[in-house]
């Protein structure tokens, strides 16, 4: 099934930044704006050979002065690979993008980016009773539910809101706390409490929720929407809440709440229960025709939302800046001992090495997810750790009714 | 053929380190500032897989002929099969991974970090982080030899460990450089081991603590050079052990590649400049090759990162990494 959706997924994108586009003329003109600008003057050229050529003749600039491509990931900003559109791409990229899409890992609760593609839209409007009930229902249902299996629903369902149906944009990252099980495609066995508004009785029960059949429906949602209110965190599993673009830092701590209040869901209420790809359809009004590529949706769609869903994570630009190297135990610092004659010595900081400023440097800066070191909580105890370092163990037993409490309270 | 050929495709950004497969003399791992993790066949000259990372890697090393490990900024340990490409997570450090090390014997994987704790992973249990040691300091730099772990640390501190009894250090010294540690590697016979410092120097050191052997340590000056009566200084940024002659290659962010012979207290060979710094080189398992990582290692900043990238040819853009294969003909 991943397969199949890939090629209905996949759209021209822009390697220099991996952000999708509806066709590929669009494309070249981001490229154009994006990346191929001349920071010195007005023009815009069709490649990087092109703008690499022109700052030098035109600008006068050394070759070994070139400025970056702007705008580009990582380790794509050089002038070494000439793209035109999509053309150019170097193949193992082009297969890992591929690869990307379609294999759906198993992924840290929250540090997954979003298909934006499937993102459901959803109008504002008033509910009527009927589905006010049945999300009263469902919201019951959920917090009934909960207290059977309330630890698995804490971990598996923030690894579901994220992790579940999207084969998508989620840079190739191993769960650190996804449990083993975990299936190969990056769903969860079960999950509970993630999808709140179709648990109602009559729907299928969860499990049939990474099932192909329910997926189709979702990612096409009609051209006539609106863009999803910020808030609107009620759809399918793993499509609300845009994932904040650097996970680990930026993750709320307990993503799914915001599913779980019935009055927050205006438009995704339980709809018939029928599971088929037209299941939001009738109470939504979406006309039939909703393709795979809708007709260029209002602007917030193309312009607004897709960036940071795409910005895949080593980019550091909007984290907050690296703080500033501290030794940690500074009675060890040392001092370079004085040279006898001139030197030049090219690593002069005692302290700090090379590679430790380099990954301080906004580049290349990763910030360091301090709640996700929750390893595995018996390894901290089980085995023969030396260290205190280890984050606080939480006995198992507790965990669940924390957990439960801070969706209860989110509720509230 | 040719002494020297270049790999195609190499990462988009700087090397972090070059790793030959213990057991097939023409696979390579490469891990790269690009966030990537790459697996060549340089008989072939083709990249066989690449692994993408959240974040910078620091790290790689190879378990079996298909397994292999990384670490890097994103503190995660991955375990990668270079079959079929499948990571598996194995668990965190808090702070960015620096070295690793595989020992075949104890079939345990060995992480250092700058969170300053060494942790110990086996992939195949349920929970696979084992255990975790506490250091003074971050770790820079680990090699294995044998049953003999050495960790470099910052501050000038070594700890060196028996993995079998991981409870206290075997030894702990500090540095015979006065200078930040560069670089590791340990003796292919286990009898010591080999360290380079930020200021052009490498120390070659023995384990065996008594006083005849520590007599035997000594350290000499590489990788630097005088120009108008200033000495320029550059880091040993690695160093490498032949497997079958002992005798070791070091390299810094001078661009030279150099072997010696640390018995006789000679130097064997240098080569030929390369164009920018070397952060890695490896030798293969037979010791027919050698893996010469070229790209830029931080030591000017930023500033030198835009510098180092391209070459003086104004039509020809050179990558910003390199990756040099020699084939060692004669010692």
């Amino acid at each position: 099934m991943a397969k199949k959706k890939n090629k209905q997924i996949i759209r021209p994108w822009c390697w220099y930044c991996e952000r999708e586009f509806e066709d590929e003329k669009v494309l070249m003109q981001h490229q154009k704006a994006k990346h191929f600008k001349c920071n010195m003057c007005p023009r815009r050229l069709n490649t990087a050979g092109g703008l690499a050529v022109h700052i030098q003749q035109v600008h006068k600039l050394e070759p070994e002065n070139l400025p970056r491509i702007e705008n580009a990931l990582p380790g794509r900003d050089g002038y070494e690979v000439e793209i035109f559109g999509m053309e150019g791409i170097p193949a193992p990229d082009v297969a890992d993008y591929k690869r990307r899409k379609e294999i759906e890992l198993g992924l840290n609760p929250g540090t997954i980016t979003q298909p934006q593609a499937k993102r459901p839209k959803i109008d504002n409007r008033p509910l009527s009773e009927e589905e006010l009930r049945a999300q009263l229902a469902a919201h019951k249902a959920l917090m009934g539910a909960a207290e059977s299996h309330a630890a698995p629903t804490a971990e598996a369902s923030s690894g579901t809101v994220y992790g579940a149906p999207q084969a998508y944009a989620a840079p190739p990252v191993p769960a650190a706390i996804s449990p083993p099980a975990m299936s190969p495609h990056g769903m969860p066995p079960m999950m509970p409490g993630a999808p709140p508004p179709f648990i109602p009785g009559a729907m299928p029960p969860p499990g049939a929720f990474g099932a192909p059949p329910f997926m189709p429906g979702m990612p096409h949602p009609g051209p006539g929407y609106p863009p999803m209110p910020p808030f609107a965190g009620s759809p399918p599993p793993g499509m609300h809440l845009p994932p904040p673009p650097f996970p680990p830092g930026v993750r709320p701590p307990f993503p799914p709440p915001p599913s779980f209040v019935p009055g927050m869901a205006p438009g995704f209420t339980p709809p018939p229960p029928s599971a088929g790809p037209g299941m939001m359809r009738p109470p939504l009004g979406v006309p039939p025709s909703a393709s795979v590529s809708p007709p260029p949706p209002p602007a917030g769609f193309l312009g607004g939302i897709p960036p940071t869903i795409m910005t895949p994570p080593p980019r550091p630009a909007n984290v907050g800046a690296p703080a500033e190297l501290k030794m940690q135990n500074p009675a060890l610092a040392q001092t370079n001992p004085a040279f006898k004659k001139a030197t030049d010595l090219k690593w002069s900081d005692p302290n700090f090495s090379p590679d430790e400023r380099r990954a301080n440097h906004p580049k290349y800066y990763y910030p360091k997810d301090v709640t996700n070191q929750q390893l595995p909580r018996s390894q901290f105890s089980a085995h023969g750790t030396q260290g205190q370092d280890g984050p606080p163990t939480v006995s198992p037993g507790d965990e669940p009714r924390g957990k439960k409490r801070a969706r209860a309270e989110d509720f509230l | 053929m040719a002494d020297q050929i270049e790999l195609s495709s190499p990462p988009f950004d700087s090397i972090s380190l070059v790793r030959f497969s213990p057991t097939n003399p023409s696979h390579l791992l490469v891990s790269s500032w690009d966030t990537t993790v790459r697996l060549y066949d340089v008989d072939a000259n083709e990249q066989k897989s690449k692994f993408d990372h959240r974040a910078a890697v620091l790290t790689c090393c190879f378990a079996d002929a298909n397994r292999a490990f990384s670490g890097g900024l994103d503190t995660s340990v991955r375990e990668l099969d270079l079959t079929t490409e499948k990571v598996t997570h194995l668990g965190q450090h808090s702070d960015s991974i620096s070295a690793s090390n595989y020992s075949k014997d104890l079939n345990v994987l060995i992480t250092g970090s700058w969170d300053r704790t060494l942790r110990f992973w086996d992939p195949r249990a349920s929970n696979p982080q084992q255990a975790s040691y506490d250091l003074p300091e971050r770790v820079y730099q680990m090699d294995l030899v044998n049953h003999t772990l050495v960790v470099s640390m910052a501050s000038r501190l070594f700890n060196i460990y028996d993995i079998r009894k991981m409870d206290s250090p075997a030894q702990t010294r500090e540095s015979s450089l006065k200078f930040m540690t560069r670089a590791l590697a340990c003796m292919t016979d286990g009898q010591g081991f080999a360290t380079g410092s930020v200021e052009g120097r490498i120390a070659v050191e023995y384990f065996d603590p008594s006083p005849e052997a520590q007599e035997k340590k000594y350290a000499f000056k590489c990788h630097r050079q005088t120009i108008a009566d200033v000495d320029h200084v550059w880091p040993v940024n690695a160093l490498a052990f032949h497997p079958v002659y002992n005798t070791f290659a070091s390299a810094g962010s001078d661009g030279t590649v150099s072997i010696w012979d640390h018995k006789l207290k000679k130097r064997l060979r240098q080569y030929p400049k390369y164009p920018t710094a070397i952060p890695s080189i490896a030798f293969n398992c037979d010791g027919t090759k050698l893996a010469v990582g070229v790209s830029y290692t931080w030591d000017e900043g930023e500033e030198g990162a835009k510098k180092a990238i391209y070459s003086t040819h104004p039509h020809h853009v050179h990558p910003r990494a390199q990756i040099s294969i020699r084939t060692l003909l004669t010692h």
